[in-house]
């Protein structure tokens, strides 16, 4: 009896050593951070003489996906702390640390953070320009917060507001186009953000040939939504439009990989894209001589005597329509007659081969 | 058998070589054409980038396109000022009795009937292929020249939408010169077991005696006389 209370005991400790003391010891370690950081209003002056808080809020932490993690694992270059606080040069957190593929410490398992360093934002940083974003400009960094933790609006909304922090004049020409007043405006969830056409990760120079929206890429970019059915039929809009374009001239060229044709972009415009009865439109009735005139400098009012996507197939085409169906009859009707034609002369010989 | 054949001759030099030009401008008007056409299929593809690639590919057809152009007004003052092309045209022309002929042929095609409705120079079947061959080519260098406005830069003369069904037409009117030339004509006078693998009046200009008297009995006649028909029969 007396001996299995000292295996007991001793199991115990052994428990307390290995499995609730790092516990402890991370609490431990992040209430001595707290001491300082969990003051509300604790800031210091940086070089510039802006006022940088670095009040870091327990519950933060605490409903992060990190709030295992203690602060020494991602501020590593912190390594000892005395009466007056830390070294003041504090580096930028490294999530590269834990967030690579087949990690060890349960980091989400991702192809992303290698897609990061292809991506424009990477590149131009290692070219030296340190304003471009890396992971806690978009993700936050004691504040992180799970993907599914935001509805698909809200994540949406955020992303523009994300990416227009540094790309302002971006954001204001998008929050006016069609895509963001519907996303704004009227909470559409559908709408497309910076990352439906960008990428997230994957991040590209629009002259970069792997970029989502390059030159001979971005009519496949756009039909992801306007050549997918289910979106198109939601909102009462045509999904043919990225079909017509591949059979025309110009979207049979980008298909060859021409890059001086006009694409989605040319014609529509790129983040202020509006809808046609929108005066400002590029599209509108009295702007589309100038969008044409953007690459044929002799376009005139011509010009815009005529459909544009048209759909052979489509009885909306009018003469372009009946003149195919006349064209696709005569056709059978000729190929039928003259397989007979060729038939029977078959026959014949055959028959005159067999009589001799 | 063979003996020393006699032969007239059927078409003379100049018409042999505008005959020539005239199926190597249309077989690479056709190549370079519907390779354009069925741009999105893997035959086509590989034909344009054979061709050179899109612009290679255009300049190829507008090249074969003069040549057949050139070609159509040689042929023009051929048989309007040319004592032997006035005369081809005056025989390739549709009489009534052509249409007398047209049942009796079809029922004579289908085996209906055993006995051939005799012809003059031409049979009905080849001047349909001629005549569709003068509106086959009418059609294509009007819509050709439309859709060349704009490699001259000039398309705004036209408002777009002529444009448009000139597109339509040129390509659909190419696809059904392909099917009427290729199963009418090239069957006609190469693939048909009867002459396979051709007949070779398009390069000799000569025809025998003997196929001139059972294709053309009218032509025969005239040269002949009558006699030796009824000795055949």
């Amino acid at each position: 009896m007396r001996k299995s209370f000292i295996n007991i005991a001793i199991l115990m400790v052994f428990v307390i050593v290995f499995g609730i003391s790092p516990v402890l010891y991370s609490q431990i370690q992040n209430q001595k951070c707290l001491i300082c950081h969990g003051k509300p209003g604790f800031s210091t002056k940086t070089e510039d003489g802006h006022l940088k808080f670095l009040y870091v809020s327990d519950s933060t932490l605490n409903t992060s996906p990190h709030s295992t993690v203690n602060c020494y694992d991602c501020h590593s270059d912190i390594v000892e702390i005395t009466a007056l606080g830390h070294k003041k040069d504090v580096k930028k957190v490294q999530c590269t640390r834990c967030h690579f593929e087949n990690n060890p410490v349960g980091a989400p398992e991702t192809e992303k953070y290698t897609e990061f360093q292809e991506s424009v934002h990477q590149q131009e940083r290692l070219k030296g320009n340190l304003n471009t974003p890396i992971c806690q400009t978009c993700h936050g960094s004691h504040d992180i917060k799970k993907r599914s933790s935001l509805s698909e609006l809200e994540m949406k909304k955020k992303i523009t507001q994300m990416c227009g922090q540094c790309h302002l004049d971006i954001y204001s020409a998008y929050s006016h186009s069609i895509h963001g007043t519907a996303l704004f405006e009227q909470n559409n969830s559908d709408a497309p953000v910076c990352t439906n056409c960008h990428g997230e990760h994957t991040i590209r120079k629009k002259d970069d040939p792997k970029s989502s929206v390059y030159k001979t890429a971005l009519y496949n970019t756009c039909g992801d939504c306007h050549a997918s059915e289910v979106i198109t039929e939601r909102y009462g809009i045509s999904s043919d439009k990225i079909e017509t374009y591949e059979e025309s001239y110009h979207g049979i060229a980008v298909q060859f990989g021409e890059k001086t044709v006009a694409n989605c972009a040319s014609c529509h415009g790129i983040h202020d894209i509006r809808p046609q009865s929108d005066p400002r439109s590029t599209i509108h009735a009295n702007n589309i001589v100038k969008t044409c005139g953007n690459c044929h400098q002799d376009a005139n009012v011509n010009y815009t005597k005529g459909l544009i996507h048209i759909n052979p197939h489509s009885e909306e085409s009018g003469p372009i329509y009946y003149i195919s169906s006349i064209f696709k009859w005569l056709t059978i009707i000729t190929l039928t007659m003259l397989a007979i034609h060729v038939i029977l002369d078959l026959i014949k010989r055959l028959k005159h081969k067999t009589i001799h | 058998m063979k003996t020393q054949e006699e032969y007239v001759i059927r078409f003379n030099l100049s018409e042999r070589i505008q005959h020539v030009i005239l199926f190597v401008s249309l077989i690479m008007l056709l190549i370079t054409g519907l390779s354009l056409t069925y741009y999105d299929s893997w035959l086509g593809r590989m034909m344009i980038e054979i061709e050179g690639g899109l612009q290679g590919r255009g300049r190829l057809h507008n090249l074969f396109a003069f040549i057949l152009i050139a070609l159509c007004v040689y042929h023009a003052f051929y048989i309007t000022f040319s004592d032997k092309g006035h005369k081809e045209i005056s025989h390739l022309k549709f009489r009534k009795k052509d249409f007398k002929k047209l049942i009796p042929g079809l029922k004579f095609s289908m085996g209906l009937n055993t006995n051939k409705p005799s012809s003059g120079r031409y049979n009905i079947s080849q001047k349909f292929q001629y005549w569709g061959v003068v509106l086959g080519c009418a059609v294509m260098i009007v819509t050709g020249l439309i859709l060349l406005l704009k490699v001259w830069g000039i398309a705004m003369i036209v408002p777009k939408w002529l444009w448009d069904i000139t597109g339509v037409v040129h390509s659909n009117e190419g696809i059904l010169i392909f099917i009427v030339l290729f199963l009418w004509h090239i069957y006609d006078v190469h693939l048909s077991p009867k002459i396979f693998p051709m007949n070779k009046v398009w390069l000799t200009g000569k025809i025998s005696k003997q196929e001139l008297q059972s294709e053309h009995p009218e032509e025969y006649e005239e040269i002949y006389g009558k006699e030796f028909v009824s000795d055949k029969q």
